[in-house]
């Protein structure tokens, strides 16, 4: 291929080409602004792999999910998950968590390291059996109420056993020839009372198994009567409530009005750490139920099988004097000492009133039931009496006393069912034999 | 197009300031040189503008370009094309812009004196000087218009071979240098008045 060499406009245009490369007025080189303006230019058409290839490629998809507002989403659906499993814990069906809470009846829950005084062979000594109490083994009663008393002046904070101070003692030569008189002492009081009780039960090795979990009782006043097989007054009334002791009454629920208190007002329940419980709408479970104690542990069952578990402990009188006013706890210490003299500590002493706290699944309702409460007896609540201890507006104890029943146990509690607010229990006890389904008796 | 540069063009259209830097060092100057060629009016200051257009344009279009002729083919004739727009809008200001409306027969409150505006010609000795220099090719090219001045100034100006500029224009090697002869002889006809001192209608291939 040749060029137009020989054309004369070629020639001219050369020239011309020529001319204006060398004119010294002609273009420089490039500008640093314009320099800059064209770098510009190409970073806004083709991006640095710095700034965008940074999050879309070189970066893991989940940091730039967690970088994204995504993240402040997913924060609140975990809180809203959090809230709804709580709501369902605590007003939802039981949780395992729960059901863990109560210890199986063969596995009682751990108890408080006890006395080596308290700790009663069951079978130190043989079997001898009291007139009028044939099931009682006396001198087990009596090895129980001087270990009791031992114990309690060894440990002034824990109640002696119940027995041990309302059991009369075993008959000496001497008493039996004195016809029964003994001196007027507080432990001689509480005797005479023990002398009317005629619960005949045998009588288990006391052992002290408080638990725990149990917290504070409720607002309840019991009043129980013996059931098929009848514990003893001493045998329930056992502050200490031996391990091997086993003993099972029947309750049904009575209407609020017709439960008669019997040795504590509990005008205040918040004082042992209770929430005040409706009053007015009776408890939907446990209409009519059996209570059963074994091995420290009380467990409460209905009769289409629910079975609630928990634990009892005794109140102490101290705990009892505690709500009353200034006066009227100077009044029952000063009686306390009258009475007991130096010997035996105000702590020590016992109320004849039982906490307790149990819960469980209800087979019906398919709900979570909470139970606390206190079981109490006429003749305890009468013992606190004489002791002074509880003043007799306080007490408030008349229909117990007046009661032929003196061996009636009562329930008074407040039942949580689920979700629902606590409502009030009133359960007395039904004669032994009866069934559950009986309607209440009137006092 | 040679790897190198397909190497650079690729970098550059993966953002790499580098490339771009390197591609404004070789080619902004023959770009700019290559404009001033075009026309002979041209000052640097315009030459400077239509480059700045020139190079925007090769940015925003690098992604299209497809790599079938040499990268300063492709920038050259969009610097033609550029300048052709530019040197348009420059005869459509003369035509009816920027200029100041007089009264010829106002005078000077002052000194009594009537105006002497300036006129749309060259001073005498520019007009010697361009047509002496570089006025009457430039001005026979614009004449002439169309593909021919366009084909001419890729050779000329350019400094383009006839593969280039076939690569360039999608044409036939043999089919540029017949069409370069045309075109020469075109534009022979339309100098030769003007260097006469004649004008003569323009016409196209």
């Amino acid at each position: 291929m040749s060029d137009n060499h020989d054309h004369p406009a070629e020639q001219r245009l050369k020239d011309y080409s020529r001319r204006r490369r060398e004119d010294p007025a002609g273009p420089g080189p490039l500008h640093p602004a314009t320099r800059r303006l064209l770098q510009q230019q190409a970073r806004e058409s083709y991006p640095p792999p710095s700034a965008s290839q940074e999050l879309s490629h070189s970066t893991p998809w989940w940091k730039a999910w967690i970088r994204g507002p995504r993240l402040v989403a997913l924060g609140g659906v975990a809180v809203l998950m959090i809230v709804a499993v709580l709501t369902l814990r605590h007003g939802g069906a039981p949780t395992a968590t729960q059901y863990a809470q109560i210890a199986p009846p063969d596995s009682p829950p751990p108890s408080q390291p006890v006395s080596p005084a308290r700790q009663i062979p069951p079978a130190a000594s043989p079997p001898t059996t009291a007139p009028g109490r044939p099931n009682l083994p006396v001198q087990a009663a009596d090895e129980a109420r001087r270990r009791g008393v031992v114990a309690q002046l060894d440990d002034p904070r824990r109640p002696p056993p119940l027995d041990a101070l309302m059991t009369p003692p075993a008959p000496s030569p001497a008493r039996d020839k004195d016809g029964g008189a003994n001196p007027p002492s507080g432990r001689a009081e509480i005797a005479l009372f023990a002398k009317e009780q005629t619960a005949p039960a045998p009588v288990q090795p006391p052992a002290p198994t408080p638990s725990p979990a149990l917290s504070a009782p409720a607002p309840t006043v019991a009043r129980a009567a013996l059931s098929a097989s009848p514990p003893s007054l001493q045998q329930l009334s056992d502050a200490s409530l031996a391990d091997n002791t086993t003993w099972n009454l029947s309750f049904e629920q009575v209407p609020a009005s017709r439960a008669s208190g019997v040795a504590l007002d509990l005008t205040e329940p918040s004082k042992l750490g209770l929430a005040r419980a409706k009053k007015s709408q009776p408890s939907a479970v446990l209409q009519s139920f059996s209570m059963s104690y074994q091995n420290g542990s009380v467990a409460f069952q209905e009769s289409d099988g629910s079975t609630y578990r928990g634990s009892l402990t005794p109140v102490t009188v101290d705990e009892l004097a505690a709500q009353q006013p200034p006066q009227s706890r100077a009044l029952a210490t000063r009686g306390l000492e009258a009475v007991q003299g130096n010997a035996l500590n105000s702590q020590a002493m016992v109320s004849g009133l039982y906490r307790f706290q149990a819960q469980g699944s209800n087979r019906s309702l398919r709900q979570w039931v909470v139970l606390q409460g206190q079981l109490s007896n006429a003749v305890a609540g009468r013992s606190s009496q004489v002791l002074g201890v509880v003043p007799q507006s306080q007490t408030v104890n008349a229909p117990a006393l007046r009661d032929p029943r003196a061996e009636g146990w009562e329930i008074q509690s407040s039942v949580r069912v689920g979700a629902q607010s606590p409502v009030n229990l009133n359960a007395r006890q039904v004669a032994p034999g009866a069934s559950p389904a009986v309607p209440a008796r009137k006092p | 197009m040679e790897a190198a540069e397909a190497q650079m063009l690729s970098q550059c259209r993966a953002g790499d300031p580098d490339a771009w830097d390197r591609l404004f060092d070789l080619h902004y100057e023959p770009t700019a040189r290559f404009i001033w060629q075009v026309h002979s009016g041209f000052t640097p200051e315009d030459v400077e503008e239509i480059c700045q257009e020139t190079f925007l344009t090769v940015i925003r279009s690098l992604a299209s370009f497809q790599g079938q002729s040499q990268l300063r083919t492709w920038i050259c004739r969009v610097a033609a094309n550029k300048a052709h727009d530019f040197r348009e809008r420059q005869q459509a200001q003369k035509r009816g812009g920027r200029e100041r409306i007089l009264s010829l027969d106002a005078e000077d409150p002052q000194t009594g004196l009537r105006l002497d505006p300036e006129g749309r010609g060259k001073r005498p000795d520019e007009e010697l000087l361009s047509r002496e220099a570089n006025g009457l090719i430039s001005e026979a090219l614009s004449s002439l218009g169309g593909p021919c001045q366009e084909i001419l100034e890729l050779r000329y100006f350019a400094d383009l071979s006839y593969e280039e500029i076939a690569a360039s224009l999608a044409l036939n090697p043999k089919t540029v240098s017949s069409r370069l002869s045309k075109c020469l002889d075109k534009l022979d006809e339309v100098a030769r008045p003007l260097f006469a001192g004649e004008k003569k209608p323009t016409s196209s291939v």
